[in-house]
């Protein structure tokens, strides 16, 4: 049995060139083994087994042969990117939420829909009032009577 | 041939089956399943992949699950 | 170093979202959405992540400054500036590529192209075609366009290059819009009525010089001359123009642009091409490694090489370049000034290849010679190869642009190329200045979203960006770099 620290112990089989180790799924979930274990599908080929809500045995089978220091040093990365993935699934839950709402105002408020610019469309065209309707009578009556008087002297001028 | 037994609490059983179409070509799979595992069989492996399709094949399957 | 313990004490109401990578000298790098970064060695980092910093120490307001603290302008601060580093989706496609012909008078042996010989005109686009890509293309609600001429060898269709400048500045004077054409050209067929119609229009001249004239004429076969001479020719005849019509007015004057495309005998040459590049003027050299598309894969024994290789030759190339400017040269090398905008500026300098969501459709559009119309060069690339009409949007003779632009192949390209969600993206460090290609994922491993970490692309371009960062924690070269993004937005013409 050999150990990187005393969370960590793996087991060598040398013939087959494989790696056993346990990882307790109640510390690191299992999101996080697929995470950690991703980022070393091009080093070795991985294989996972047991119980998720226990502790998972992962199986490295060394795509190449090392030496013991190599072989330490294969195991303590993944150890500390297992690490690594912990603490980016807090930080990411912790901000779940907040990057969503920063996300949808940045770029939706920046878009205006359809909709809200029909929407202007119209009120503005209201706001114009194109057939007058928004005008008092009265005044509607005056404004005729200044008109014709003013083409009735244009008439006399000529 | 080769025999790998997928737990099925860890391996999607929809990740399996796309590396099964995903690798179609190089070999035969058969699929059987239980409550617990997918048992797969790899025979008629291409002559060129012989010593590391199960390997690959697994990695692949396990690439599909994150 | 991590551990459980000071994992457990992770204060996550001040500390904001970041990811971060552990540097071999013990310092976190840590990025955010925005492309904020700060280096911290280890006990700043646990303090930062604790909650423990002085609010007062000039590191807190580093990091609240860089939207790393979650105080009371986070929220805000973070919007205004996710929403200015994503304006580009604001915006339809800005970048057109017209392949006027597929007919070339070389026969570059990495040619991507695909390119057909001179004889062949079926693949020469008429008259009738040109006008209706040049309608399209103002129908797009960008305000800036550029027109690029690609091919084969454009100038092998001259009438069609000129047809289209002349038709797009008549349709400009009534629409307006910020025009630009780039004729991209082995200039072997040049001359000087054509230059001077081309500066005259102010049309951008971009080429490719493969380095010194061994490795030039070895990738660039052509059988009519020397294409390193004929091609050098013309840099210098351009460039002299080019000096001349702007002598007095303007320091920084436009010149001719060239990218080398990196083969197995470009490696070990690195100092010469880089020299060669400074001896003709050029402010910048692009070191554009391979892609898996036309007559690159046909040759592969002789020009590829593995991932590591072509690392290893950036790594000296730009460490060349680097020494160079400690000399008082200012030269750049233009990948990394892409990436360096991104870093240090937080901007989108729209590298289209470099971007997520990548160019393809919403940035960009390819016209091809028999008017059918692509998500971008690389997808027209793919069917001229093979037949394989996969990234094909349609025809101009048949569908509108919001026919060619709103339809469920831009959205797939556009999904498969956003990092957000993807594995071995979405957390990476390295995620806010890094894009993918979903027709490069397409062509090489047969599914357009990426499959394994080990991608030939997005191995280089992780360590290119890497090396940056490794650079940056050098002062002397962050005042180089500052000059860098600075000098990469060349003047154009206007």
């Amino acid at each position: 049995m050999n150990k990187i620290n005393n969370n960590f112990k793996f087991e060598f089989d040398k013939k087959i060139q494989q790696i056993e180790f346990k990882i307790n799924s109640k510390i690191y979930p299992l999101t996080t083994i697929y995470q950690a274990t991703y980022l070393f599908l091009d080093k070795v080929y991985v294989f996972l087994d047991g119980q998720p809500e226990k502790e998972i045995k992962a199986f490295f089978k060394l795509k190449e042969h090392v030496n013991k220091e190599q072989l330490e040093n294969l195991v303590g990365q993944f150890y500390n990117e297992l690490l690594n993935q912990v603490l980016r699934e807090k930080i990411s839950q912790a901000n779940d939420k907040i990057r969503e709402y920063i996300v949808s105002q940045a770029l939706y408020s920046a878009v205006p829909s359809e909709v809200d610019e029909l929407l202007k469309e119209v009120e503005d065209d209201w706001q114009k009032d194109p057939l007058g309707i928004a005008q008092p009578w009265q005044e509607k009556k005056q404004a005729a009577k200044k008109s014709k008087k003013s083409s009735k002297k244009v008439k006399s001028k000529k | 041939m080769r025999i790998i037994k997928f737990n099925k609490k860890i391996y999607r059983p929809e990740a399996i089956k796309q590396a099964i179409n995903d690798f179609k070509n190089l070999a035969n799979f058969k699929l059987k399943e239980n409550s617990d595992y997918i048992e797969i069989k790899i025979n008629k492996i291409d002559q060129d992949y012989k010593d590391i399709l199960k390997d690959e094949f697994a990695n692949y399957a396990l690439g599909l699950m994150s | 170093m991590l551990d459980l313990q000071t994992i457990k004490k992770l204060n996550d109401k001040q500390a904001g979202f970041f990811r971060f990578k552990k540097f071999e000298n013990d310092n976190y790098l840590l990025t955010n959405d925005i492309g904020h970064y700060i280096f911290l060695p280890e006990t700043d980092f646990k303090k930062y992540i604790h909650g423990r910093l002085d609010k007062k120490s000039k590191l807190y307001q580093k990091l609240k400054q860089k939207l790393f603290i979650k105080d009371e302008d986070y929220l805000k601060n973070f919007i205004w500036q996710y929403r200015q580093r994503n304006s580009f989706l604001k915006y339809g496609p800005s970048l057109h590529i017209v392949v006027v012909t597929l007919r070339c008078n070389h026969r570059c042996i990495y040619c991507h192209a695909s390119a057909a010989t001179c004889k062949d005109k079926k693949y020469d686009m008429d008259l009738k075609t040109a006008k209706l890509v040049v309608d399209t293309i103002f129908k797009s609600n960008n305000n800036a366009i550029c027109i690029e001429f690609q091919g084969g060898e454009p100038l092998l269709n001259w009438p069609v290059v000129e047809f289209i400048i002349n038709y797009a500045q008549e349709k400009n004077k009534l629409e307006k819009k910020n025009l630009i054409f780039r004729l991209v050209s082995n200039f072997t067929l040049l001359d000087q009525k054509k230059m001077n119609f081309l500066m005259t229009n102010e049309v951008n001249f971009c080429t490719s010089l493969d380095g010194d004239e061994s490795t030039h004429n070895y990738n660039r076969i052509f059988t009519d001359g020397n294409s390193y001479k004929e091609t050098v020719k013309w840099i210098k005849k351009i460039n002299q123009a080019y000096k001349d019509k702007y002598k007095g007015k303007k320091k920084n004057y436009y010149r001719v642009g060239a990218l080398i495309t990196v083969t197995r005998k470009t490696l070990a040459n690195y100092k010469q091409v880089i020299d060669t590049y400074i001896k003709l003027g050029f402010r910048n050299i692009y070191l554009r490694y391979l892609n898996p598309f036309g007559f690159a894969l046909q040759a592969k024994e002789k020009i590829w090489y593995n991932p590591k290789e072509y690392i290893d030759f950036y790594k000296k190339a730009f460490d060349y370049i680097l020494e160079k400017n400690y000399q008082g040269r200012h030269f750049y090398e233009s990948m990394a000034a892409t990436y360096l905008r991104k870093i240090l500026n937080q901007e989108e300098p729209n590298n289209l290849d470099f971007r997520s969501p990548c160019g393809a459709v919403i940035g960009q559009l390819a016209y091809n010679y028999n008017g059918d119309v692509y998500t971008c060069d690389e997808g027209r690339m793919i069917a001229r190869m093979g037949g394989d009409e996969m990234f094909k949007l349609g025809n101009i003779k048949k569908n509108s642009l919001e026919e060619l632009i709103n339809n469920d192949l831009c959205k797939s390209v556009c999904f498969a190329s956003c990092v957000d969600g993807l594995p071995g993206f979405s957390e990476n460090v390295y995620k806010p200045y890094l894009g993918i290609c979903p027709v490069y994922n397409y062509s090489v491993h047969g599914n357009i979203f990426p499959a394994m970490k080990n991608n030939f692309r997005w191995q280089i371009d992780e360590a290119i960006v890497e090396y940056l960062f490794t650079k940056l924690q050098n002062r002397k070269n962050q005042d180089i770099f500052q000059e860098w993004v600075k000098k990469s937005k060349p003047p154009i013409p206007k």
